[in-house]
Parts: C-alpha cells; structure tokens; sequence
C-alpha cells in the first residue's frame, strides 16, 4: 500500500503533466508563423503594429512559444551568417568558340582579323550592292553578246562560210559598227555575198569572251549577293542591339 | 550600338569594368564575356548550390545561366551586371527544381564539406571557426531538406538580400505567399534542427 509521501509525489507529478500538457493545448492555437515573424524582425513596419503587438504577447504568455521565438532567431542569424561562406566553383564556365556559334553570337576573335571583319561588316552591304549590280549588268551584255554570236554563225552554217582570222582584213572600212557582233543592216549586201560575209566578226571568236563575261558576271552577282546579306544581317544584329530597352 | 557605359553612369570601378566587358561582349568578343564569367562563377554557383543543394545539377544551371546571359546580352537594360546574372541564375536554379521536382524519388546528396569555404577571419579563434563550420553544415542540411519553395524564399531574402516585392517578382507569386514561404520555411528548419539547437544558441 503506498504511503502518504508517494502519493504526493504521483499527485504533484500528475498537476505537472496536467499543467504542460495544458501548455501544450494553449501553444496548439497559438500563431507559430506570427512569433516565427517576429523572430525575424519581420514585425517592424507601421502597419503591422497590431501583429507586433499580438507576437509579443504570446512570446510574454507562452513558454512554447518564447522557445519558437528564440530558436528561430537564432536560425534566422545563422541563416544571414552563411551568406559570409564562399564557394568554388567545381568547374570552369568559359564559353567556347563553337558555344558561342551554337547559342547564335557572332564571335570576333581579337587582332587585325578582328579589325577587318567590324570593317568589312560595315561596308559589306553597299559593296555587295555595287558587285551584284555589275555582275548584272556583264550578265546582261554577256548574254546579248553570246545570243548575237549564235545568230550570226547560224547564219554563217546557213552561208557555209566559216570564215577565218585573216579576212578581217577585208572588212570594208565604212562598215557600221554594228557588224562587229554580226548584225547586218538592211542595205548590206547579201548573205550570198560571200565576201562581205567573211568581213564580219568570227562567231566562235566572238562567243568566247562572251561566254567568259557571263561566267565572271554571274560570279560577281553571286558574291556581291553574299556579301550584301551579310552586310545586312550584321547590320541587323546592331539594330537590334541598339533598340535593345 | 547602345553605349552601356554611356547609360549608366557608374562610379563603382567593378561595375564599370563588368560594363566595358559586356560592351565588348555584345560587339562579338567571347574572350571579355569569358572574363565576366571567370569574375562571376563563384559567386553564382554559391547562390546556385543553395538553392539546388546538387554540386552536379546547381554546376549544370550555372552552365545553362552563363548560356542564357549570353543568349541575352542584347536584352541588358543597364544597371548592375552582377545583379543581371544573379537573376538569370536564379531562373536557372528554379528550372533546376522544377526538373528535380518531376523526379521525386532521389533526393538531394549530402552536400560535400569542400564546397564552402568559411570566411577567413585571422582574429577567430579555432574552437569558434570550427563551430561557425559545423552550424553552416548543419544549416545547410536542413535547407536541403525543406521544400523547394521555402528554401528559394529564405535564400533569396537572408542570403542574398533581396526584398519580398524582388522575390515575388522573381518567383511569380504574392508577396504574402513570399512572407508565408519564408516564415513556414524557418518553422520547418526548426523542426530538423531540434536537437541541433545547442549549436545554433552558442
């Protein structure tokens, strides 16, 4: 049977528990953010003087509550305390030349090559412009010039006179400029006129030359094409980099 | 071209520098962006490393952040440079998250001691270097442990400094939901850092 000082104990023991446990029940409505906020100094403006007011108090009232407070605070310290801890970074970041192409930059490495591509960048559009423009027009008087040509040796295979380098010579000197590409005028003699038809030009002497300007011509219209979007689109990219807000 | 230099007029020779260099940057030159990334890798991948707590992915998102600046660098409206790679990164890390959150079975690793160095303070003394070390520790495993959100929150707001509106923006939610994050956040590392309270209390 126990004694009258054990059952003291049990019964102060058992007031112990009651009271912690009401603790408990009491902390279980109170506002642990709030107290977490106040902690943090997060309470101090103005407008949240009520929610000051109302952290304090329970800080004041709730034992659970002030060991919130005080264990956050301390986080919250510690947090702010780490920022002073630096890192190294496991790897080097540096973008390569074909990371730089991938991701869509134009990269301009240092030095004169550096120098003359922001140069050429520059003037590549009214160059490009320029050389497409002769090339065109070389491909048009190429083209007229080949087109003449082949008229005049069907005419020629239609006569069967070839002719030959030599009889040049026998071109009349009055002869208008326009046989040089194997036009005849109107008042011109014959094409049975063997001897006028082998004072006009070579067909074949005439196609080559012709033939040479229409290639170069067509190169340039292709280059001065290249070289005029090129012009453009770098010209774009400082457009756009310059209307950037 | 815009004249960064010409815009922002700063007295601060770092910025001023990091300006020139991304002038260049912008005129075609990879080697001044790749001396802004040599300034600046540390710092992000610090940032980066809290809020992915995964040396690998938090190094694949500074990786990705450095592309994206360079991406665009026509888009730099001026001020900080730091600042502006600070965000991009921050974007990167949350895209980290969202790709980790599709995972959910793997969690974080333990991060590696040799990530952060302490600062380096010649009048401390060892018994206190040692306990500072081991509350960062502590610290940081409990971050890894909270959710993605909370940890985004106090990082941004006790570490970096940023205010609730910044983190908003930056997060695109309220700013209560911000205060509430950052405040449930703290409740939450209480929880896991119970027993380590003896540390923190020093």
């Amino acid at each position: 049977m126990p004694d009258r000082d054990d059952l003291q104990t049990d019964q102060g023991a058992g007031a112990a528990d009651e009271a912690a446990l009401a603790i408990v029940a009491r902390h279980a409505l109170h506002d642990e953010e709030l107290v977490a906020a106040l902690a943090a100094g997060a309470l101090d403006d103005e407008d949240e003087a009520d929610d000051r007011t109302r952290a304090r108090s329970l800080v004041e009232r709730c034992q659970a509550c002030r060991a919130v407070h005080d264990d956050v605070a301390a986080i919250v310290g510690a947090t702010r305390d780490s920022a002073t801890f630096t890192a190294t970074a496991p790897r080097d970041f540096r973008l390569t030349v074909e990371d730089a192409h991938r991701l869509g930059g134009t990269v301009i490495t240092r030095g004169p090559l550096a120098v003359f591509g922001r140069w050429l960048a520059g003037v590549a559009r009214p160059i490009g412009a320029s050389v497409a423009a002769l090339g065109l027009v070389g491909v048009l008087v190429g083209s007229a010039v080949l087109g003449a040509a082949g008229v005049n040796q069907r005419e020629a295979t239609d006569t069967g006179v070839t002719g030959g380098a030599g009889s040049a010579s026998a071109m009349p000197a009055a002869a208008p400029s326009s046989l040089a590409i194997g036009i005849a005028p109107p008042n011109a003699p014959k094409a049975s006129d063997a001897a006028y038809v082998t004072t006009t030009s070579d067909p074949e002497q005439a196609a080559a030359p012709a033939a040479l300007i229409l290639v170069v011509s067509g190169i340039a219209v292709v280059l001065g094409l290249a070289l005029f979007v090129y012009g453009a689109m770098a010209g774009r990219r400082r457009g756009s980099r310059a209307e950037a807000p | 071209m815009e004249d960064l230099r010409a815009t922002t007029v700063t007295e601060d020779p770092v910025q001023r520098r990091d300006l020139i260099l991304l002038d260049r940057a912008r005129e075609g030159d990879l080697a001044a962006f790749n001396d802004l990334v040599v300034a600046y890798q540390d710092m992000l991948f610090a940032l980066v490393v809290r809020m992915v707590p995964d040396r690998d992915q938090a190094s694949d998102a500074v990786q990705e952040a450095f592309f994206s600046a360079y991406r665009n660098m026509a888009g730099f409206r001026g001020g900080s440079v730091k600042s502006w790679l600070s965000r991009i990164a921050i974007n990167a890390a949350m895209d980290a998250q969202r790709l980790k959150k599709r995972r959910p079975a793997d969690p974080y690793p333990e991060l590696e001691d040799d990530t952060w160095q302490p600062p380096a303070d010649a009048s401390a003394d060892p018994v206190s270097t040692a306990m500072t070390a081991e509350r960062h520790r502590a610290l940081n495993r409990a971050l890894a442990q909270i959710t993605n959100d909370q940890r985004t929150a106090i990082v941004l707001y006790d570490v970096e400094g940023y205010d609730y509106a910044e983190i908003a923006e930056l997060t695109n939610v309220s700013v209560g939901t911000v205060k509430s994050r950052i405040h449930r956040g703290r409740l939450a590392l209480r929880g896991l850092l119970v027993d380590r309270m003896d540390l923190f209390r020093a």
